[in-house]
């Protein structure tokens, strides 16, 4: 059996623990507040996308109303901003609203939208993934990936799915790698 | 709309302008925020001074549990799996294949009933099966299933610790039986398997034996998960599959007089009346050799594995036997194909003492095990970061392109030894890594330190100008030769001689070096040492390529093989760059004068290995295309992200088919693995001058088609006519390949073997199924063919393919797949549009 004289390297760890303002306004530190015991799921958007933003919002919603009666508030989604020169918390929140996130639900988890100057966006989204080996498509917000990036940080398991996928197999997988029972991960009796 | 030369234009510029182009070349803005855990480029270079100090760890044979008929572990009380289990065969959560018990009903097409179960399916089985004579006594013949008693083991998957790469502290890392690489199982064909893998992971996890012929439930189907806290009964039944029989002789055969010898080896099953009365026989060519196991499940095979969860197989036909047996293969002859618990399992205490390794219960001791060969090593080459300040794996589940290592372990240490005696020897390698590439060569002491001290160029020759074709040639004047005689499971039906062997995520390469050759001179007493490198540039998980900062091009993407530029330049010399300063992996020493040549093994360039049927044209049925492509930030197949519910492809059992390859651009590598059976190649095409393209739209822009250059003949015909279980598709490279799906239905994948691409969705399911066409004489058949890919056909996976008492019983569904699984789509899905092809065909096709 492990001992605990080996120290852990967590996936997390790496997370940039930066500065940032979620929709309402409030300041919010990346890794010290929402990477915290809770299951994640997170994601890169800007308000003023015409291209695959609004889709994976959408899902997202749909999603937290789908894993809610499950994970109830062990649950929290980070959608980050790529273009926060425009992307305001006011800003943030009237796109939020389209989603039902501009403010907290009832029995629906944490959804936090978050801006923050164009360093710690940087430096955040890179550590977790969200970047481009090719300079150029990794500056270009219009070129995001439509990916959702989620996972049970106490157990260190991360994953990424297209958001474009049929919604059940992301229920399925997300339930699979975020759930923290037996039931909740595979939905029969362990 | 932009046309060809737009984009070479702008790929031209971008590079010419410098800005990008070096931005390109630079190392990316990396994921690995903390120092200590950051990809060090230094370390693939710089050896650390404790280098070469540790042996090369040889991976443990494990004893099986029980050895028996399928009566004997099949009936009440047997405890097939060691004296604390007591749960029966297929009683275990995840069941076992249906194909343990019961007789699929396609099977009918080589003469069994499928209303016969249990034991009676099973001698229905051995009987239909066909026959093959043993190495040792042509005159004996076993069934090709279940011909030998079947053989039981049990493995839990457990976290453990491990210091890796001689840090202070240990790292968590999981393993089958608590080690990494796994425990090296010794496989017969003919004798079945049966692995009980329980899972005590907090992951759950799925075991694919790759190069294997498995049924689908024992496959590593992604969603075929071992949940944690449960387990699967795995079951390989280790048989060649059956081909027609046709005596008399292939005229495109390379060893007429090995297939002559062996027509009276072979049994073919009776004729049976379905079928115009087809005969089968068992298909040797076949015969696995090197194998190996990995983790396999849904969107975590990249974690798993990286974490530790490999292991190889070897296994033996009764043509590698008897090349061993008879010297031709490095081996102790008789001993190396000799397995002390073939027909039974050993409990006089006296002689299990001498048979187990006392400090590893449950192994043999090295030595005593199955077709022990100490001039047989199998090396797992996997490349890590480990971080300096934990001593932990750094895996980044986040980096999409593929995670490279700066660290390479062999066996799980990092820059080992062996000794070897001056005689030949076999190695055989395996790219386990995750992203990396290796052009693996072997170098005397000497070539390498002038190499280090001065580059390739001037060590090869120092008048030459410095270039990249000067380089390749440099490494192939100094670089040692060797035999290559197989790649991936399989032997090829004759050796080569080649200086480096390049081998993609999941290759195998089999080779054979000549120490006595390389080390003539060499007294008793004496010692000389060689060192095994790679020469292969990659910096990034995209795939190798030159950076700039090595003086040469980032637009230089490398072939995948060993070749060399040819003089009318058809293969530009760019395309054969290699690293100036190579990376050492491990150190041979050669000890002592060479052995006598009539005690060594006898392995030349005319020595018949394994010949196998080549797929001939007119027996291609479909032709279908995918094509691999990044899209909306992850990876597709023909624009369609891996969905475990949904065929994309419905082979029928029993046909033939031609899968066009195509790499759908950005300069990514992605290694094809096709489960179930091997394919052979038939064309590999590459546009030289997208390569010049430096494509950075996501997807890539699709370039109408350039001048595709044949590559083929570029490869040796020994090579293009072996077997393939992966096929590396370099960037914009089309690669057509042929396949035959035989024995098994129900859900397999193929996929990309980077793991993080295949995490990431790069992946499709092909569910051969059986169509009436195989079992009466339809005259539509192409219609039946062509209808394929529609849902009802394509149940992808159920119940079926796990063991299940009768309808009506009311412990079904009690074992099995899991019933949470998300339901298909309704409607038809898109599919791979399979083309019948229409050929010319043999009017009198059975005279």
């Amino acid at each position: 059996m492990p001992t605990a004289a080996a120290r852990r390297l967590l996936i997390a760890d790496r997370y940039a623990d930066v500065h940032l303002t979620n929709q309402f306004g409030q300041p919010v530190r990346f890794r010290t507040d929402l990477v915290n015991g809770r299951a994640m799921l997170i994601n890169t958007m800007y308000t003023t996308c015409q291209g695959t933003c609004p889709g994976t919002s959408a899902q997202l919603q749909a999603l937290r109303d789908e894993l809610a009666p499950l994970f109830g508030r062990t649950m929290v989604i980070a959608s980050i901003s790529v273009d926060p020169e425009r992307d305001s918390p006011a800003a943030l929140r009237e796109f939020a609203a389209g989603y039902g996130a501009d403010r907290p639900r009832d029995g629906l988890c944490d959804w936090h939208f978050l801006t923050g100057t164009r360093g710690a966006i940087d430096e955040l989204r890179r550590s977790l993934g969200f970047f481009d080996l090719d300079p150029r498509v990794d500056a270009d917000p219009k070129r995001h990936a439509a990916t959702i990036l989620f996972g049970k940080p106490p157990a260190d398991r991360w994953a990424t799915l297209p958001a474009g996928l049929r919604r059940p197999l992301l229920v399925e997988t997300i339930r699979r790698v975020c759930g923290f029972t037996f039931e909740q991960r595979y939905g029969i009796p362990g | 709309m932009l046309n060809r030369r737009d984009v070479l234009k702008a790929g031209a510029a971008s590079v010419a302008g410098g800005g990008a182009g070096a931005g390109l070349a630079a190392q990316p803005p990396g994921p690995f925020e903390l120092p200590t855990a950051a990809f060090d480029v230094k370390k693939t270079t710089e050896l650390p001074p404790w280098a070469f100090r540790t042996p090369l760890p040889i991976p443990p044979v494990p004893r099986p549990t029980a050895v028996g008929t399928y009566e004997q572990l099949t009936r009440q009380g047997a405890m097939p799996f060691g004296p604390t289990d007591p749960v029966p065969v297929g009683e275990v959560f995840h069941g076992v294949a249906a194909e343990f018990g019961a007789t699929p009903d396609h099977w009918r097409m080589y003469g069994m009933d499928p209303r016969l179960t249990g034991a009676g399916s099973w001698k229905d089985k051995q009987q239909h099966f066909g026959q093959f004579a043993l190495h040792d006594d042509p005159q004996k013949f076993v069934a090709n299933w279940g011909g030998f008693p079947i053989k039981c083991y049990k493995v839990p998957i457990v976290e453990f610790e491990k210091s890796l790469a001689h840090h202070p502290l240990p790292a968590r890392l999981y393993g089958y039986a608590g080690i990494t690489p796994g425990p090296m199982y010794a496989l017969r064909l003919g004798q079945p398997v049966l692995i009980r893998y329980e899972n005590r992971l907090e992951t759950e996890v799925s075991i694919h034996l790759h190069g294997g012929h498995s049924p689908s439930h024992s496959d590593g189907f992604p969603l075929f998960y071992v949940l944690q806290g449960k387990a699967r009964d795995y079951f390989y039944p280790n048989i060649l599959p059956l081909k027609e029989y046709r005596p008399g002789a292939d005229p495109d055969d390379d060893c007429p007089a090995l297939r002559k010898e062996e027509e009276a080896l072979v049994r073919p099953t009776p004729p049976v009346t379905l079928n115009g009365g087809k005969r089968f026989v068992v298909d040797f060519g076949e015969a696995q050799s090197s194998m190996w196991y990995h983790d396999h499940a849904n969107d975590a095979t990249g974690y798993n594995v990286s974490r530790g969860l490999a292991g190889v197989a070897r296994c033996f036909g009764e043509r590698e036997l008897r090349l061993i047996r008879a010297g031709v293969l490095p081996g102790l002859r008789e001993r190396s194909c000799f397995d002390p618990e073939r027909d039974r399992l050993e409990t006089d205490p006296v002689k299990v003492a001498d048979l187990e390794d006392p400090q590893q219960p449950g192994y043999y001791r090295y030595g005593k095990e199955p077709y022990h060969n100490p001039y047989d090593i199998y090396m797992v080459l996997q490349d890590r970061v480990i971080d300096a300040a934990t001593g932990q794996l750094a895996y980044d589940s986040n980096g999409h392109n593929g995670y490279l290592g700066d660290t390479v372990l062999i066996n799980g240490e990092a820059f080992p030894y062996l000794d070897v005696e001056n005689r030949k020897y076999r190695f055989r390698f395996l790219d386990g890594s995750n992203a990396r590439i290796y052009r693996l060569r072997i170098l005397s002491e000497k070539d390498l330190a002038q190499i280090q001290r001065t580059g390739i160029e001037a060590a090869a020759d120092p008048t030459a100008p410095e270039t990249l074709a000067a380089r390749s040639r440099g490494y192939d004047d100094l670089a040692q030769p060797f035999l290559r005689i197989g790649k991936d499971s399989w032997l090829w039906s004759k050796p080569l001689l080649r200086r480096s062997v390049t081998i993609a995520m999941a290759n195998r390469a089999d080779i054979v070096v000549d120490f006595p050759a390389l080390a003539a001179d060499l007294k008793p007493g004496q010692e000389r040492s060689f060192y095994l490198v790679n020469t292969m540039p990659q910096f990034d998980g995209r795939g190798p390529r030159v950076p700039l900062a090595d003086g040469g091009d980032p637009r230089v993407l490398p072939l995948p093989f060993d070749t060399v530029a040819t003089a009318d330049g058809a293969v530009p010399a760019t395309t054969v760059a290699e690293l100036p300063r190579p990376m050492v992996l491990m150190k041979f020493i050669v000890r002592g004068a060479p052995a006598p040549k009539d005690q060594d093994a006898s392995i030349g360039l005319d020595t018949c290995l394994n010949p196998h049927d080549a797929i001939r044209d007119d027996e291609v049925q479909v032709v279908r295309e995918f094509v691999f492509q990044r899209g909306a930030g992850a990876w597709m197949i023909n624009k369609r992200f891996y969905d475990p519910t949904i065929a994309n492809a419905t082979p029928t059992l029993g046909s033939v088919e031609e899968w066009v390859l195509r790499n759908g651009g950005g300069g990514w590598w992605h290694p094809i693995h096709i489960h179930l059976e091997s394919h052979q190649l038939v064309s590999y095409e590459k546009d030289f001058a997208a390569d010049a393209v430096v494509d950075a739209a996501d997807p890539p822009v699709q370039l109408p088609p350039g001048p595709l250059v044949q590559l083929i003949d570029q490869i040796p015909p020994v090579e293009v006519r072996g077997l393939h279980d992966t096929q590396i598709l370099g960037p914009n490279t089309v690669a057509r390949i042929r396949m035959r799906f035989r024995t098994w239905n129900g859900p397999f994948v193929f996929h990309c073997h980077n793991v993080e691409h295949e995490d990431m969705r790069m992946m499709h399911n092909f569910e051969p199924v059986p169509r009436q066409l195989l079992l009466t004489a339809e005259p539509d058949e192409a219609a039946d063919r062509t209808a394929a890919n529609t849902a009802p056909d394509a149940r992808t996976h159920g119940d079926d393919v796990t063991l299940q008492p009768p309808p009506g019983d009311a412990r079904r569904r009690k074992v099995g797949e899991l019933p949470w699984e998300p339901p298909p789509p309704t409607t038809p899905v898109d599919h791979s549009s399979p083309r019948a092809v229409s050929h010319a065909r043999d009017p009198n096709p059975e005279a």
